[in-house]
């Protein structure tokens, strides 16, 4: 359990670090002010999660042999996710049939890895087993 | 596959969660080995044996049928 308190506090350091940098980047104008503003709010959205995750897996381990076989396999079954609407948009800009840029086939591919993992771990862990 | 690790528990006085605290697992593992829907590794089927002061076969045992399939 130690081992994971000590995870998460690491992450909660490097949170500071991002905001206390961003905030720095800021007040100096550095850099672009965007750039800036996005590791202030890296850095937030790290203590955030370190926070909340601190507090929600105090009493119980993060991962065991279940839950990183069932991770594993939900990772698995979302690359194959993937690679059929992949598959599918590629044929379909072949075609003709629909007629989409680069960003947005980066933007399908990044969301469906993403939504597909979550929907199908959260899935199997309902499940219990695969 | 089936397990008898509810009725093992209840002679020890053992919680779902005190057995996966003393394993290293989450309650729920333990509910789901119990429920029979999740088969765990040789090692953690050990573990749970040597916290129950079994032996792993008297704990785990799969019916005739189920080994058919």
């Amino acid at each position: 359990m130690k081992k994971i308190n000590s995870k998460y506090n690491y992450l909660i350091a490097l949170g500071i670090s991002f905001v206390i940098a961003g905030i720095f980047m800021i007040a100096l104008q550095i850099i672009n002010a965007q750039i800036s503003s996005s590791i202030l709010s890296i850095g937030i959205t790290m203590i955030i999660i370190a926070i909340f995750r601190k507090m929600r897996k105090k009493t119980m381990p993060e991962k065991d042999e279940r839950i990183k076989k069932l991770s594993m396999y939900g990772l698995g079954y979302s690359w194959i996710t993937t690679f059929l609407v992949i598959t599918i948009f590629f044929w379909f800009d072949y075609f003709g049939f629909v007629n989409i840029t680069t960003q947005q086939y980066y933007s399908v591919v990044f969301f469906t890895m993403i939504i597909s993992a979550v929907i199908f771990q959260k899935f199997l862990y309902k499940k219990g087993d695969v | 596959m089936k397990t008898r690790i509810k009725e093992l528990r209840a002679r020890y006085n053992l919680t779902q969660e005190q057995l996966a605290d003393k394993i290293g697992v989450r309650r729920e593992t333990i509910l789901f080995i119990e429920s029979g829907k999740y088969n765990p590794s040789l090692k953690l089927a050990f573990q749970i044996a040597k916290e129950l002061k079994s032996k792993i076969d008297e704990i785990f045992f799969f019916e005739d049928e189920e080994l058919k399939n």
